[in-house]
């Protein structure tokens, strides 16, 4: 018995091995069977994620001026093969990922000057023990309204660790108001697009 | 006399065959099945470690009040694809594979001269051979230049010839200011990335 030289499928060796067939036969069909299942595993988790994708199912509402207020969302709406992530993003393995937040703003009350609006998303953790809480990195995203509902959107590729945390944050300057995030159009979402190379 | 099948192209001795038929009827039909998980290791693998690149900078380069030439960038964060020679072109990421691919950025200029009142435009382009350079995508994000000006955005483009395609980045805003601040400010952070999203 020979076996090919990449995967090691076996085969008779000569014409003269021809009695070896039926054995021959009943390890590819083994080789085969193993090889399969492995490929079929290994497509089952890369076809099914990993992915997750937060919703928010209530507004959150008064959120005062100057006070960067964190978005945490109450709903996973899908979650595959990602086990981190309640409120916020969080990576459950190392690797690259590809995040997307939205959040749709509206004022409570009556603004009658322009002012700020702000979304920005703060990747936390370092490697140094006395600054734990480190701020990596910042994505911001600001806008210029008046008194309206409006949408704001930050996205990045970065890689994450198992050990950051990732949170996102409003802030305006609407003084002597507040602002809602409304559950339309707001939205938390990440997937890896590979570990660690 | 052996059969082959019809999708995977694989050979077998049928019942008719002599016995002296089928050793080399099982050695072809290792070979072939050998080939073909070949292939399926090959993709497999290219899917878990798809074709990445990811660049960025963090030092200013001018935001104009028109349309700029794309942006330079001085650091590889990750690059599975060999796609970013930064020596040779600081200002592209080859797409070096053909098939669809998810381009996009994010940019940054943390203070404009004057108010800006019009929308900051961040820009994804590809070239494409077939087409000319093309405008994938625009994010906009309409701001205070005060308070700074920021954006981000993703498009999937198509990739036909893997020879002759890139993407670069670029953004501007459309120049009117409240003080006649006709002038440039910088960008600061941007990041470009690009990955392999599947064949054709």
């Amino acid at each position: 018995m020979r076996y090919t030289p990449s995967q090691q499928v076996p085969y008779p060796a000569t014409r003269r091995e021809a009695a070896n067939a039926p054995l021959a036969s009943e390890l590819l069909a083994r080789k085969v069977d193993t090889k399969l299942t492995d490929l079929n595993t290994a497509w089952t988790a890369e076809v099914n994620g990993p992915t997750t994708i937060l919703n928010l199912a209530s507004n959150i509402t008064g959120i005062p001026q100057n006070s960067d207020w964190p978005i945490f969302m109450d709903t996973i709406l899908k979650t595959v093969n990602q086990t981190g992530g309640g409120q916020t993003i969080a990576a459950n393995s190392d690797g690259w990922y590809h995040c997307f937040v939205t959040v749709s703003l509206s004022c409570e009350g009556t603004i009658t000057a322009s002012t700020k609006r702000e979304l920005h998303v703060d990747i936390q953790g370092s490697d140094d023990p006395f600054n734990p809480n480190l701020v990596t990195e910042r994505y911001t995203c600001r806008d210029y309204e008046r008194n309206g509902t409006s949408n704001l959107h930050v996205e990045f590729v970065t890689r994450l660790l198992t050990t950051t945390s990732v949170t996102a944050y409003v802030n305006h300057l609407n003084a002597g108001s507040s602002v809602r995030v409304d559950t339309a159009n707001t939205r938390i979402s990440w997937t890896k697009i590979c570990g660690d190379v | 006399m052996t059969f082959t099948t019809t999708t995977q192209n694989l050979v077998g001795p049928t019942g008719a065959d002599l016995i002296q038929a089928a050793g080399d009827a099982v050695k072809d039909l290792a070979f072939r099945t050998d080939a073909r998980l070949d292939v399926h290791d090959v993709t497999l693998a290219v899917s878990q470690v798809p074709p990445l690149t990811v660049v960025e900078s963090l030092q200013a380069e001018s935001l104009f009040s028109g349309f700029t030439p794309p942006w330079a960038f001085d650091t590889v964060l990750v690059d599975t694809q060999n796609g970013a020679d930064l020596s040779a072109d600081p200002r592209r990421i080859a797409l070096t594979r053909t098939g669809y691919w998810m381009l996009g950025g994010y940019a940054e200029a943390s203070t404009i001269a004057g108010s800006v009142t019009t929308a900051f435009k961040l820009f994804v382009n590809i070239n494409n051979p077939s087409s000319g350079l093309q405008f994938e995508n625009v994010s906009t994000s309409q701001v205070d230049g005060g308070h700074g000006l920021s954006g981000s955005c993703s498009c999937i483009a198509r990739v036909d010839n893997a020879a002759q395609a890139w993407s670069t980045m670029t953004g501007f805003w459309t120049g009117v200011t409240n003080s006649n601040y006709t002038g440039y400010g910088p960008v600061t952070k941007r990041r470009m990335w690009a990955y392999w999203l599947g064949d054709l």
